[in-house]
C-alpha cells in the first residue's frame, strides 16, 4: 500500500517537475547576461557595486541621530468569521536604544466591528473572508504608522527603515500616511522599504515583446534570479509606483534579489543610503539588513506568547467557546 | 536579577542583563522571606547572536557597522545561572521575584565558622567579592594573598578559615588532586598555619620539599612570617633512628627489606633468629656466628671440637657454633649472608645509632617536625616513631581518666604527602595498621591526621572514610574521580568539573559546613628550593662555567687547532682537581664555541685556527 502511495506521488510530481523545468529553463530563454543587457539598454537601469562604509563614514551619514526600524506582526487565534481574534504589535526602535511599541486587537465578536465588517461585504460584494485578510493587513499598517508617526515625534532619527514596500501604506492608510511624510519631510528624514520577498511582476510587462514568450509572465524574482553579483545594485529611473523610486540588490551572497523602495524625491540620498544597510547587512545571510532582524525579532507575538497571554487573560470557556479550533485538540 | 522559567523548591533559573554569574556565588532570593542560593551553572546567551550551522550569522563587518549607528549588540546579553537553594523553600518559588547578592552580614554564618586567631586560613572563598565588598568586618581583611596568573594579588573575597577546633568532632584532613594541582602548596599552607598556632606536628617528607626557610619571592612584607623557630627538620639516621630493642619481629623484617628485597626464605630465617628484647649486638653476632658455623660446616666443628686442639674460648664458641647449627637447621648459608648485608647497611646508614628522643622533645616544645629519609626507610620509621608517639598520648589520656599520674604528652598533628604509600588500600605495608589506628581512634586521643595523595583510589578505605574534611584539586584519573565522588558530597557538576580546575582552586567537602565549598588557596608564606625548574638550573649551572672557560680562552686567541698542548696546563690549573681537561675534549669545547657563533674556524697554511667572532 505504502510503496504505491510513494510511486503515484513521484509520478505525479515529476511531472510537475518538467513542466516547470520547461518553462523556466526552456532553450529559448534568456541567459542572466542577456536580461541584464535588456534591463540597461532598454530600461536604462543603472547598475552600480555598493561600497562598505567606514565607521566616519556612517558617523558623517548619521549626524550624530540614528537609524530607526519599523516592523510589525499579527497573530491570529481562530479562523473562520466570526470566531478569531488576531492581535496586532508594531514596534519602532532606534540604534540609540529608544522604543515605542504599539498594540492593538481585532476580533468580528465585538457586535459593531462585526456589523461594520458584514456591511463592508455587503458593499463592495466580497466574500467575508477577502474583507477579514484586508481589514486585518490594514489594521496592522496603520499601527505600523502609528510608531513611525511617533517615533519621528520624539526620536532623532536620519532614516527611517520599514519592513515592507512603503506604496503599501499610502495605498491602505493614505490619510496617515501624508502626515508621515510632511512630518519625515520637515524632519528631514529620509523612509525605505526593504522588501525582502520581492513578489512583484513590473520587469517583465515593461519589457514585453523583447523577452522570449515564455519569459513574459515572469515575475521579477524569477528574472532576477542569479543576475546581480554580490553587493551589486540597479536602480530603474521609472517610477513603478507613482512617487517611489525602487532598486534591486543582492546585499549577500544569497543569489535571491531583495529590493529598496523610497520617495522619488530622495533620489539624490540614494547611494549613501544603500551604502549604510548594505553595510548592515550580514554577508552571509538572507540579504535583510540585521537592524530589521533585530526589530523584527522583538516585536513578533509568537504563538507561546499568543498562547500564554490569551490563557491568563481570558475566560477560559470564552476561549474554549469561541476560539479554540476543534483540530487544535487533536491527538496525533 | 529575577527567577525565570519554571522553578521547584530545590532549583530556580536567575537571569540578568548587566550581572554576569560565577560559579558558587550565592544569592538571595526574595521570595518566602528571603532565600539563600548558590550558583551552581552559569550561562551567558544574545538572542541576536544565535549558533547559526546552517543559517546566516552576523559577521563582524555588520558589528562594527552597528556599533556605528550607535548600537553595541552586546548589551543584548543575557547572563543565566541555575541557582540551587541551600534549604528547600516551603513551595516552588515564585517565578519572576527579584534575586539581588548578601550583604555580609546575611551570610556571614555561612562563610565564616571561626576567627582567623583560632583557626587556619586557607585561601579565598570564590565568587564572594560582591559579598565581601558588601562590608566585611576588619578582621577578615588582608588575610590571604593569592596568585592570579603567577601574580601576587589582594584578598578581593571572604577568606576561607578552617575552625582547627571543630577536628575534635569531625577529625582527620585528606588533600587529593594530580600533579601540579596544587595539592603541595596546599598542604603546605596547611602547615604554615598549624606553625602559626603552635600545634605539634610530624610531618614525613619523602620528597625532601617541607623546608619553612625561605621566605616565598615578592610576598608583601606584611605577609611575611618567619617560622625559622617554628619547626626542625631530622633526618632519619642522622638526628633520629630507632632503638632496636623497641622493633617488632615485622618492623625488622620490613626494615631489612627496604635495603634489598627480602625473599621468603629470608623473612623466614629473620623471624627464626630474632629474639624478643634482642639488642642489635646480640642479633647480629647471632646471625654472624651462624654464618660462621654454616661456613666451617658441622662435621668440621665436630673433629674440632673432638681434635683436643682448641683452647677454652675457641671450645665454647665452637659449642656454640654447633648449638646454632641445630637450632636453626633449616637457614642455609647465602641466607645468612644476605641477612648479614643488609644489617649492615642499616647499621651503616645510622639509624639504630639514634633515637627519637628529639622528636619527642619538639612534639612537647609544640613545634612542627619534618621527617625526612629514602621513602622506605621513612616509612619503616613513621611506624615505629606514630606508634610511640601514640602510645604515649594515649596512655597519657587513659592514665587521666584513671587518675594515674604520668608524664603529659600533648596532642599532635601527622601530615604527610604520598599517603597511599603509608596506607595503601589492598595490600599491607609498614605504616598502614598505625594510621588505620589513628584514623579510627585518634579522635578520642587529639591525634590528627593529614593526609595528601595524589592517587585517592589507592588510599585505604577505612582511612579514607575516615577524613571527615576533604580538599579536593584539580584530578583527571577517572577512578580518582570516582573515588572522591563516592567519598565527598561533591555535585555532580563539580565532579565533572575536577579535571578542569585552575591549579590553586579546590573544592573543600567537610562535614564541618554540609556542602562543599570552592576556595582557591592562598599563596604560601614559605617556598620550597625544589620549585625551581630543574632545565633553568642546568642552564645556570653551565652558563657560569662556560663563561669563565671562554674569558681564559680569550687571551690565547687565535688558537692553532694541531698546536694546543701549550695552553693546556695553564688552563687545567685554573679549571681546578675535577674538571681536568684533555688535547680532544679542549678540541670538543673550542668546536661548541664555534657551534654557538662565539669563536670561528678558519684554515690557514698552519692547519685550522680558533679566532673570535666579529
Amino acid at each position: 500500500m505504502w510503496e504505491e502511495v510513494i510511486a503515484a506521488w513521484q509520478e505525479k510530481l515529476s511531472f510537475l517537475n518538467k513542466q516547470i523545468l520547461e518553462k523556466y529553463e526552456g532553450k529559448d530563454n534568456f541567459s542572466a547576461l542577456q536580461v541584464r543587457d535588456l534591463l540597461k539598454k532598454e530600461l536604462n537601469a543603472d547598475f552600480w557595486i555598493l561600497q562598505q562604509m567606514s565607521q566616519g563614514e556612517i558617523e558623517d551619514f548619521l549626524q550624530g541621530r540614528s537609524l530607526i526600524g519599523i516592523d510589525g506582526s499579527m497573530n491570529t487565534v481562530g479562523t473562520t468569521f466570526p470566531h478569531y481574534l488576531t492581535l496586532f504589535q508594531a514596534l519602532a526602535k532606534s540604534t540609540s536604544k529608544e522604543e515605542i511599541v504599539e498594540q492593538d486587537f481585532h476580533t468580528p465578536l465585538l457586535r459593531e466591528e462585526r456589523a461594520r465588517m458584514v456591511a463592508q461585504a455587503m458593499e463592495e460584494e466580497m466574500p467575508l473572508g477577502f474583507i477579514q485578510d484586508q481589514i486585518k493587513s490594514l489594521r496592522l499598517a496603520q499601527l505600523e504608522l502609528k510608531v513611525a508617526h511617533q517615533a519621528l515625534q520624539s526620536m532623532e532619527c536620519s532614516l527611517l527603515v520599514f519592513d515592507g514596500p512603503l506604496w503599501r501604506y499610502e495605498k491602505k492608510a493614505p490619510e496617515l500616511w501624508e502626515e508621515f511624510c510632511n512630518l519625515a519631510q520637515e524632519k528631514e528624514v529620509c523612509p525605505v522599504g526593504v522588501i525582502e520577498e520581492v513578489s512583484s511582476a513590473y520587469l517583465a510587462p515593461l519589457l514585453g515583446e523583447r523577452l522570449p514568450g515564455s519569459m513574459q509572465d515572469f515575475y521579477d524574482r524569477d528574472l532576477l534570479f542569479g543576475l546581480l553579483k554580490q553587493g551589486e545594485i540597479f536602480l530603474l529611473p521609472q517610477e513603478l509606483k507613482e512617487g517611489y523610486l525602487t532598486c534591486y540588490l543582492r546585499p549577500s551572497s544569497d543569489p535571491q534579489v531583495i529590493a529598496f523602495d523610497f520617495p522619488a524625491a530622495q533620489k539624490g540620498r540614494l547611494k549613501l543610503i544603500s551604502n549604510l544597510l548594505y553595510t548592515l547587512t550580514p554577508k552571509e545571510g538572507r540579504g535583510i539588513p540585521i537592524w530589521l532582524d533585530i526589530v523584527d525579532n522583538q516585536v513578533r507575538i509568537t504563538h507561546q506568547l499568543m498562547d500564554g497571554l490569551l490563557k491568563s487573560n481570558l475566560a477560559p470557556e470564552l476561549l474554549n467557546k469561541l476560539l479554540l479550533a476543534q483540530r487544535k485538540k487533536r491527538m496525533y | 536579577m529575577q527567577v525565570v522559567g519554571i522553578t521547584t523548591p530545590r532549583e530556580v533559573f536567575v537571569c540578568s542583563k548587566e550581572k554576569k554569574f560565577r560559579k558558587k556565588e550565592l544569592l538571595v532570593i526574595e521570595d518566602q522571606n528571603g532565600l539563600l542560593g548558590e550558583v551552581v551553572e552559569t550561562q551567558c546567551y544574545n538572542r541576536y547572536l544565535p549558533l547559526a550551522l546552517n543559517d546566516s550569522f552576523v559577521d563582524a563587518g555588520v558589528l562594527s557597522g552597528l556599533r556605528s549607528v550607535g548600537y553595541n549588540i552586546d548589551d543584548e546579553e543575557i547572563s543565566v545561572a541555575k541557582v540551587c537553594l541551600l534549604e528547600e523553600a516551603a513551595y516552588p518559588v515564585n517565578t519572576g521575584c527579584l534575586v539581588r547578592t548578601p550583604l555580609f552580614n546575611e551570610v556571614e554564618n555561612l562563610l565564616i565558622q571561626t576567627n582567623p586567631t583560632n583557626g587556619l586560613v586557607l585561601g579565598v572563598i570564590k565568587g564572594t567579592e560582591e559579598v565581601a565588598a558588601s562590608g566585611i568586618n576588619k578582621e577578615l581583611q588582608n588575610l590571604a594573598y593569592v596568585l592570579e596568573n603567577k601574580k601576587i594579588v589582594e584578598q578581593k573575597e571572604v577568606p576561607f578559615i578552617f575552625p582547627l577546633k571543630d577536628m575534635q568532632q569531625y577529625p582527620h584532613l585528606g588533600i587529593f588532586g594530580g600533579s601540579g594541582s596544587g595539592k603541595s602548596f596546599g598542604l603546605r599552607v596547611i602547615l604554615e598555619e598549624l606553625m602559626k598556632l603552635s600545634i605539634p606536628t610530624i610531618v614525613f617528607d619523602p620528597h625532601f620539599e617541607m623546608d619553612f626557610s625561605h621566605n616565598f619571592p615578592e610576598l608583601p612584607s606584611e605577609f611575611c612570617k618567619d617560622f625559622r623557630q617554628s619547626f626542625t627538620i631530622f633526618q632519619v639516621g642522622k638526628e633520629v633512628g630507632v632503638n632496636f630493642e623497641d622493633l617488632s619481629v615485622r618492623d625488622l623484617c620490613n626494615l631489612l627489606g627496604s635495603v634489598g628485597s627480602l625473599s621468603e626464605h629470608m623473612t623466614n630465617a629473620v623471624q627464626m633468629l630474632y629474639k624478643k628484647k634482642d639488642s642489635y649486638l646480640s642479633f647480629s653476632s647471632r646471625v654472624n656466628d651462624l654464618a660462621a658455623a654454616l661456613e666451617k660446616g658441622n662435621n668440621r666443628i665436630e673433629k674440632a671440637l673432638a681434635s683436643g686442639e682448641l683452647n677454652g674460648n675457641e671450645y665454647g664458641q665452637y659449642q656454640r657454633y654447633l648449638d646454632l647449627l641445630e637450632d636453626y637447621k633449616g637457614i642455609q648459608m647465602s641466607t645468612a649472608n644476605a641477612i648479614i648485608i643488609r644489617l649492615r647497611s642499616l647499621y651503616n646508614s645510622g639509624l639504630f645509632n639514634h633515637s627519637i628522643r628529639l622528636v619527642e622533645e619538639a612534639i612537647k616544645n609544640r613545634k612542627l617536625i619534618v621527617i625526612r629519609g629514602p621513602v622506605r626507610i621513612l616509612q619503616v620509621f613513621a611506624s615505629y616513631v606514630l606508634s610511640n608517639l601514640y602510645y604515649q598520648r594515649r596512655e597519657y589520656r587513659d592514665g587521666l581518666l584513671r587518675q594515674e599520674m604520668k608524664d603529659p604528652f600533648p596532642p599532635f598533628v601527622v601530615a604527610t604527602d604520598e599517603a597511599h604509600n603509608f596506607a595503601p588500600r589492598g595490600y599491607d605495608s609498614a605504616t598502614k595498621g598505625i594510621i588505620k589506628e589513628i584514623a579510627q581512634e585518634g579522635r578520642k586521643y587529639g591525634v590528627f591526621l593529614l593526609l595528601a595523595t595524589q592517587r585517592p583510589a589507592l588510599l585505604d578505605e577505612t582511612t579514607t572514610a575516615q577524613l571527615n574534611t576533604k580538599l579536593v584539586f584539580r584530578t583527571v584519573r577517572s577512578t580518582d574521580i570516582a573515588t572522591i565522588k563516592e567519598e565527598t558530597d561533591l555535585s555532580p557538576e563539580e565532579a565533572k568539573s575536577l579535571p578542569y580546575l585552575r591549579s590553586g582552586d579546590a573544592f573543600i567537602s567537610s562535614a564541618i559546613w554540609g556542602r562543599t565549598v570552592a576556595v582557591r588557596i592562598r599563596v604560601t608564606k614559605t617556598t620550597s628550593l625544589h620549585t625551581q625548574n630543574p632545565f633553568d638550573e642546568l642552564e645556570q649551572m653551565y652558563q657560569l662555567e662556560e663563561e669563565e672557560f671562554f674569558n681564559f680562552l680569550q687571551d690565547k686567541l687565535p688558537l692553532c687547532r694541531d698546536s694546543l698542548l701549550h695552553i693546556l696546563p695553564e688552563l687545567n690549573k685554573q679549571l681546578g682537581q675535577n674538571k681536568t681537561l684533555e688535547i680532544n675534549s679542549l678540541r670538543e669545547k673550542l668546536d661548541y664555541f664555534v657551534q654557538k657563533g662565539k669563536l670561528k674556524k678558519e684554515s690557514t697554511p698552519f692547519g685550522e685556527t680558533y679566532h673570535l667572532c666579529g
